[in-house]
């Protein structure tokens, strides 16, 4: 195996006056611990090679060492924005290689759940981007949303960020009393301020002189460097696992996708908010239609769920807010997983950054690489 | 549904986009101001845990639900225990605060609910050793606990142990040189 | 030079220095709460009513605080920098009449001087951010550079129809002249242009690119700590006033009163300093608005739209004179 080979960007031959620019880990906009060495042609930049791993965690690695529902808790720590998708990736993975059948009350609370916290994410990447164009006020707008959507959730897991909700066959609880009527003025709110944020940015010129147009990704491209969720809709990739190959509830709600086919980070901004809109309406479905009955199979309460011991191989993937998140699990009949490998949506939307990087300017290179909405801790698992 | 677009007219989106800041300008801020304003925090908040002694049976389903070791059992003669006296070893919990991680796995396993989550989340401390809370610390309340602080010092094995082993006496490099 | 005299520029200058400086100090304090108004949140209010003794935490913060030289910045030009930008943000001020008679250097060519003082201020940004040896540093020093020199020119010219309209450079006799008229009446193209370069030359939001912090971190004040920070946040802050106090004086009648409410003598500062109140709302208001501009399109507004239109808004102002229409 090769040694480790400290990354080096050697300036172009010819061109002696490019200055190297290490943006990150520690920068303002790199949203996290992104380093991106950028070779800078005055403000132009002409080639960007990205460094990870800062945050890495060994979360594969630490998978194999802990029981099966102990890594329920690791999964709310991969990508720290949107908990619940992680979660959900992983509970599905392992019941459908278990055979274990979720309850349909669960599986309904569970779409609430993750729609809540789609809502979130996309409210926590509104608010970010807002702030690396400039707009400062967009980042208060977002977080004042999100905050109360945390603390719905809170009232409903216990805690704001790190639920550890969901469980094998269900979830850990039952709804509290008055969650559907908050849940339901919740989305009477949000439904509001969508379009708040819409009349605050959408329409404002310097957001859309600094976002049309800039960092364009063709629908190719999207399908070749594998990028997914709303970054592939915005490219004109009419794909969401959500619709495409339905899980949890999804399959008995009724729900738009959009897309977008310019592929620029104003069609991003675009389909994250559309897709809020459309949360809103997944979840007052899902309130409308919740069935009765308990939320966890019988044989699977509490303690029992350390019994769980599925046996092969199984790849199961839910629509997260960034775009496909993957496990795959091999099971070898014992408590303890063989092997989880976590498919980040993250790590392969970032791949594509350089290219769409090539030739812009700093700016856009902050506009673009927030508009990929990246959570670090994703990427680096 | 309509799509988003940017508008026809020029300035017409920053004059909309500056109406949105001054409608929120005359709105009351929706921060709360935390030390003064008590957070309304929900019934299953998952905060400092929390033991009641005469359910305990010590079954030790909890030490295995703990992901990270936090939580062991220890045995505590002191603690009488009439109501459970199946629980004959007198293992109790001990918790380890700093590193527990609240996700809810021992009060999840519990069969008899003894341990489970307070609303208490206020836990600093001037001393790492305060952090260990032992099963008589673990079944007082937070306030009781700050009026007697000599019930917090844990069960550590072996009496008056120190938490981690002080190291050998390092030698530097340069030192052992001479 | 009588005695007098220089007792006078002496006394003067100390106090325009200090009033400078706790305005720009109260206007800290005044942006964080207005911007947590905007936000829906506090702002400061733990030191003091209000938080309104921020700004004596905050000096105290900032005088304490170390003074780091980089090891390897030019040490010189660093330490010489925030001076350099600091004093012309204070001297712009001295033709400014706050008040009748309330000004300190009433010179026939007054406005012209202001704009002379003015152009100094890229000498500092630019050395900043070349002396701190940071790319950062002199990625903002640079853009400062080029916004200053390209929005000056649509600058001037549009408050050459200022001074088409009043027939004199004088500042006093601006503000004088608009006894009758306010200039923001038949200038309002004028206005526009003006208050958008200005805004643009000051570099504040949504034309802040010299200090862009989501992308040079904080431009040529990166390197910058303790009382030297301070110098560069206080001539931001200065620079806001800047802004309200010459709009104020151009445009809107500086210390007359509307509907000739006119308060006698040195009193008359009272309006100057409500309507300039009015302004640096408008102006933090539009900071906490709307997101940055990127470099060449900030340059594009410049040569593209605001330059033209402040040449025809000087040719429409110097036919309005001539036909008699104003006068």
């Amino acid at each position: 195996m090769a040694a480790y080979q400290p990354c080096t960007v050697e300036p172009h031959p010819n061109q002696s006056d490019w200055i190297t620019l290490n943006m990150g880990p520690q920068h303002p906009s790199t949203h996290g611990v992104l380093r991106m060495i950028l070779q800078l042609d005055g403000e132009i930049v002409r080639q960007v090679e990205l460094v990870i791993g800062y945050l890495h965690r060994s979360m594969e690695k630490m998978a194999e060492n802990v029981r099966y529902p102990h890594f329920i808790i690791e999964c709310d720590r991969a990508d720290y924005v949107a908990n619940y998708h992680y979660e959900a990736a992983y509970v599905r993975a392992v019941e459908e290689l278990a055979g274990i059948v979720p309850t349909p009350r669960a599986q309904f609370i569970r779409t609430i759940c993750l729609e809540f916290d789609r809502i979130q994410s996309h409210l926590v990447w509104l608010g970010t981007y807002g702030l690396d164009l400039g707009a400062l006020n967009a980042f208060w707008y977002g977080f004042r949303e999100r905050e109360r959507i945390l603390d719905l959730l809170q009232e409903l897991t216990g805690v704001r960020m790190h639920p550890n909700y969901f469980r094998f066959g269900g979830v850990k609880a039952d709804l509290t009393p008055d969650f559907e009527r908050k849940a339901l003025a919740l989305c009477d709110l949000l439904a509001g301020k969508v379009d708040e944020y819409e009349s605050f940015l959408s329409q404002s010129d310097t957001f859309v002189m600094r976002t049309q147009g800039v960092g364009a990704m063709s629908r190719e491209m999207a399908i070749d460097w594998g990028v997914t969720g709303p970054n592939a809709r915005a490219s004109g990739l009419d794909f969401d696992q959500r619709r495409d190959e339905p899980y949890f509830a999804y399959g008995e709600l009724e729900f738009e996708v959009p897309v977008r086919p310019e592929g620029d980070c104003y069609a991003r901004y675009a389909v994250r908010l559309e897709e809020i809109r459309q949360s809103v309406r997944l979840i007052r479905q899902a309130l409308d239609q919740l069935p009765q009955g308990p939320v966890i199979p019988a044989g699977l309460e509490k303690g029992y769920q350390f019994l769980v011991h599925p046996n092969g191989e199984h790849y199961a993937h839910v629509e997260g807010p960034r775009g496909e998140i993957g496990i795959y699990l091999i099971g070898d009949g014992t408590t303890f997983p063989y092997r989880v490998k976590m498919r980040s949506p993250c790590f392969q939307n970032l791949s594509v950054l350089p290219e769409l990087m090539r030739d812009c300017l700093i700016a856009d290179c902050v506009a673009i690489n927030g508009s990929l909405d990246l959570v670090m801790g994703c990427v680096d698992r | 549904m309509p799509a988003i677009k940017p508008s026809a007219v020029p300035l017409w989106g920053l004059l909309r986009g500056m109406s949105v800041t001054l409608r929120n300008f005359f709105r009351r801020a929706v921060t709360k101001q935390y030390p003064e304003e008590p957070m309304k925090l929900p019934e299953r908040f998952r905060g400092r845990l929390f033991l009641d002694p005469n359910i305990c049976t010590g079954c030790t389903m909890c030490e295995q639900a703990c992901p990270n070791g936090a939580l062991v059992m220890v045995p505590a003669e002191e603690i009488t225990n009439t109501a459970h006296p199946q629980n004959e070893y007198h293992l109790f919990p001990q918790v380890d605060i700093a590193m527990c991680t609240y996700c809810g796995w021992c009060e999840n396993a519990c069969p008899t609910s003894a341990i489970r989550h307070t609303q208490q989340f206020e836990l600093a401390c001037y001393d790492r050793l305060h952090f260990i809370y032992s099963p008589e610390a673990l079944s007082m309340s937070e306030e009781a606990l700050l009026a007697e602080p000599e019930k917090i010092p844990p069960r550590l094995p072996g009496e008056g142990a120190p938490l981690r082993p002080e190291p050998e006496t390092v030698v530097t490099g340069g030192e052992s040189a001479e | 030079m009588s005695a007098t005299r220089l007792i006078w520029y002496f006394g003067g200058s100390l106090g325009l220095l200090l009033i400078v400086t706790s305005i720009g100090g109260i206007f800290t304090y005044v942006f964080r709460k207005l911007f947590a108004d905007f936000g829906q949140r506090l702002g400061p209010n733990r030191v003091g009513p209000y938080g309104v003794l921020q700004l004596v935490a905050d000096g105290i913060k900032l005088f304490t605080k170390e003074d780091i030289v980089p090891a390897r910045a030019e040490r010189r030009g660093f330490l010489l920098a925030p001076y350099l930008t600091f004093i012309p943000a204070v001297l712009a001020f001295s033709p400014i009449p706050f008040g009748q008679g309330l000004l300190l250097t009433d010179v026939r060519v007054g406005l012209i001087l202001i704009f002379a003082i003015t152009a100094l201020a890229p000498l500092g940004e630019l050395m900043a951010g070349w002396a701190s040896n940071n790319k950062y540093s002199m990625l903002g020093g640079l853009r400062a550079a080029a916004m200053d020199v390209s929005y000056e020119i649509p600058l001037l010219i549009s408050a050459l129809a200022v001074i088409l309209l009043a027939g004199s450079t004088s500042t006093a006799q601006i503000v004088e002249k608009q006894a009758h008229l306010w200039y923001f009446l038949p200038q309002l193209l004028g206005l526009f242009v003006f208050l958008v370069t200005l805004i643009g030359k000051v570099g504040v939001l949504p034309f802040d690119l010299p200090e862009a912090e989501s992308e040079l971190v904080t431009g040529y004040t990166t390197e910058y700590s303790g009382m030297r920070f301070a110098f560069f946040y206080l001539t931001v802050f200065a620079n806001v006033f800047f802004i309200a106090a010459i709009t104020v004086m151009l445009y809107f009648g500086g210390w007359l009163g509307p509907f000739g409410l006119n308060l006698p003598g040195p009193l008359s500062f009272i309006w100057f300093f409500a309507k300039a109140g009015v302004l640096v709302f408008v102006v933090f208001w539009i900071w906490n608005s709307l997101p940055r501009v990127r470099i060449d399109q900030f340059l594009n507004i410049n040569w593209k739209l605001l330059f033209p239109l402040s040449l025809a808004n000087l040719v429409l102002t110097a036919l309005l004179v001539l036909t008699g229409v104003i006068h």
